[in-house]
């Protein structure tokens, strides 16, 4: 009962609204027709209704401003011989293609209207999904199953044709390469690592660069750094094959094999889903600060929304359907909630959330009266906590403030729970 | 009966008062003597006579692994055909072939080459269809072409299968070819054929001995080149 006047409510606004609105967007579809005639059409069905009012209605329009950067995306807009992938560094581009491709080290990837609907089924898997992920941001795309998320991902380097719509690596449609040329320049990573079972960890490492030409001294020492920074031994694991190692060392296997020939993308496919608890929080931190040292750009699909909110520098949710429920960073979407969709998947604990992105050192600590660290009876914690566990902290002691510590072990100021409290109020 | 009635003593060769002479179980002096003469030339063409089999079966099943695998609907009628030359008796399909081509080689060959096919197409079949689809999406996410999934990942991690049914087929085949001495005077079924007429064990026991041995041989081959070829598939697993 509560939920439907609860509906009803929204419904009434939104209808009103939605009159309005829909001829304006009839004339600016109308309008966008003519001007691109050439390009495939959405094959989502349109209505001016929220799609919660009427499950059965496959797309609904979804009004929602092109992010910067991504209205008009068109091939010919970008100079001719403009090679944002460096495809043509080796070939044909010369010493400054070489150079520039080489400083590069990451590229936007934007979505204009993606759709893609199976073979033989009704619904699109995803629906008219526009969004742009900056240059060397982590954007994790989460949702429950049938949400199109790996859909998605699967665009970005033609391993799916878009139904309609199309995707772009740093202004350039994914359409205008070569598949086999694109996939090399993408990192791909998927759950069990996908390793091939017939080749040792360093041949698997070495897959991509083979592919690109080049030569056995580069390739090894590529092997022997790329061990190195997941974390493995470059003697001892190379020569192994994957069946001798454990779940969480193929997934560092398969970390080194997508970066070998140093992607502008990553695409990764809940890479970390079938670890355990601990290895999984061991490699998404050890992933956070691997991206911190190269900058991809990294599409990540995950259905976990914590893993979201952590490793995340944005988080588009998807809803069944395939489509785009928000699109925000993390905080703003546990802060703001586009809707009760986005507030039940982020769960009714949001407020615990956010705190576990903020961190004691993010406070403006209260000055501490001197000795305060010696007294037995205070409770200290490192300036490296998150908010959330230094509230779990008090708690469990049963008081309100906590002596913080710095790195260097001295005493940085005293953390309240208000002043926790109040540092929900700003957005990080 | 006519052993018994009068023990006739077949000229086997060698000394009267050997051991040949007297037909016992089995004589070193006969085997040593006529190794040059009558088992060695028999173990070559039995050898020659199953890599002709082996090798010819092989193409044809292999090639015809790669069309059911990619047309799926090949693989019913092809193990339809091939089960139906497994299942005809040997002896009965050699005697049919031999108004076509003739008391020659090539019947032979024929009739062995029809019972490697249905082994050998279903292990490549089978082998190709259980790479695992994760890894051959990886490797299509990766950049290989299509041809370079075949060659580099699906051909490798489909190579234990095909030497598993390799193993198989040279056995039966082995064994199968002592029978072409029913049809041809060559290989190790000649010496047996030759034994069970005259009754002499020396010979009949040699050449099984060898039979026996050619197969237990290449079956080991088999298995060497098997692990040199994947060494992938024997690596210890992970504990």
């Amino acid at each position: 009962m509560l939920l439907g006047d609860h509906y009803g409510a929204h419904s009434g606004v939104l209808k009103r609204g939605g009159d309005r609105l829909h001829l304006l967007l009839a004339a600016a579809r109308a309008q966008a027709h003519r001007k691109d005639d050439g390009k495939r059409r959405s094959g989502c069905p349109q209505t001016d209704s929220p799609h919660y009012l009427n499950p059965s209605l496959a797309c609904p329009f979804v009004l929602r401003p092109l992010p910067e950067g991504c209205g008009g995306v068109n091939e010919t807009d970008y100079p001719v011989g403009s090679d944002p992938l460096g495809l043509n560094a080796t070939s044909s581009g010369g010493a400054q293609a070489v150079r520039e491709s080489q400083e590069r080290t990451a590229a936007e990837v934007v979505f204009d209207n993606a759709t893609k609907t199976y073979g033989g089924q009704a619904q699109p898997a995803l629906c008219d999904l526009s969004l742009r992920i900056p240059a060397g941001e982590i954007c994790m795309l989460v949702g429950p199953s049938g949400a199109g998320k790996t859909t998605a991902l699967k665009l970005i380097n033609r391993l799916l044709e878009p139904t309609s719509g199309d995707v772009s690596i740093d202004g350039r449609s994914v359409h205008s390469f070569d598949p086999s040329e694109l996939r090399r320049r993408i990192g791909y990573v998927i759950q069990q690592g996908g390793l091939f079972p017939h080749q040792t960890v360093a041949g698997n490492i070495a897959t991509v660069p083979r592919l690109l030409g080049w030569d056995k001294q580069r390739i090894e020492a590529r092997v022997r750094e790329l061990l190195e920074l997941v974390g493995l031994d470059p003697d001892a694991d190379a020569p192994r094959y994957p069946s001798q190692l454990s779940g969480g060392q193929q997934q560092r296997v398969g970390l080194a094999r997508a970066m070998a020939a140093d992607p502008l993308v990553m695409l990764m496919d809940e890479p970390f889903g079938a670890l355990d608890p601990i290895t999984r929080e061991r490699l998404q931190s050890e992933f956070l600060r691997l991206h911190r040292e190269v900058k991809k750009t990294v599409v990540f699909v995950t259905h976990d929304i914590d893993e979201a909110i952590k490793m995340g520098d944005r988080v588009a949710l998807l809803r069944e359907g395939g489509h785009l429920a928000q699109y925000d960073t993390p905080d703003r979407m546990l802060a703001h909630p586009a809707d009760d969709f986005v507030a039940r998947f982020v769960g009714a604990d949001r407020a615990l959330k956010r705190l576990s992105l903020r961190y004691l050192r993010d406070l403006d600590l209260t000055p501490a009266p001197a000795g305060a660290a010696e007294d037995p009876a205070v409770t200290s914690a490192r300036c490296e906590t998150t908010l959330r566990d230094a509230l779990a902290l008090m708690l469990e002691r049963g008081t309100d403030s906590l002596v913080v510590i710095d790195d260097g072990g001295q005493v940085a100021g005293i953390a309240t729970a208000e002043l926790i409290g109040r540092s929900l109020e700003e957005q990080s | 009966m006519i052993a018994a009635a009068a023990p006739v003593i077949p000229n086997f060769g060698g000394n009267p008062n050997s051991c040949v002479r007297r037909n016992e179980t089995f004589c070193w002096d006969w085997v040593s003597s006529h190794w040059g003469s009558t088992l060695r030339p028999a173990l070559i063409d039995h050898l020659e006579l199953t890599v002709v089999a082996v090798g010819i079966g092989f193409v044809i099943a292999f090639a015809l692994a790669l069309l059911a695998y990619r047309y799926r609907w090949l693989e019913t009628p092809v193990i339809g055909v091939s089960a139906f030359f497994f299942t005809i008796p040997s002896i009965a399909l050699f005697q049919l072939l031999v108004p076509i081509t003739g008391i020659t080689r090539t019947t032979v060959e024929i009739a062995l080459v029809s019972y490697t096919l249905l082994v050998l197409f279903r292990n490549t079949v089978t082998g190709l269809r259980e790479v695992p689809e994760d890894v051959r999406e990886s490797a299509r996410a990766m950049g290989l072409t299509g041809r370079q999934i075949f060659l580099r990942v699906e051909l490798p991690l489909a190579t234990p299968a095909i030497f598993a049914g390799l193993r198989v087929v040279v056995v039966t085949v082995i064994g199968l070819a002592t029978i072409a001495a029913y049809i041809i005077d060559q290989g190790l079924g000649k010496p047996i054929f030759d034994a069970i007429g005259t009754q002499f064990k020396t010979e009949l026991l040699s050449a099984s001995a060898l039979a026996i041995a050619l197969a237990l041989a290449a079956d080991t081959l088999l298995v060497l080149v098997q692990r040199f070829v994947s060494p992938w598939a024997s690596a210890r697993r992970a504990v």
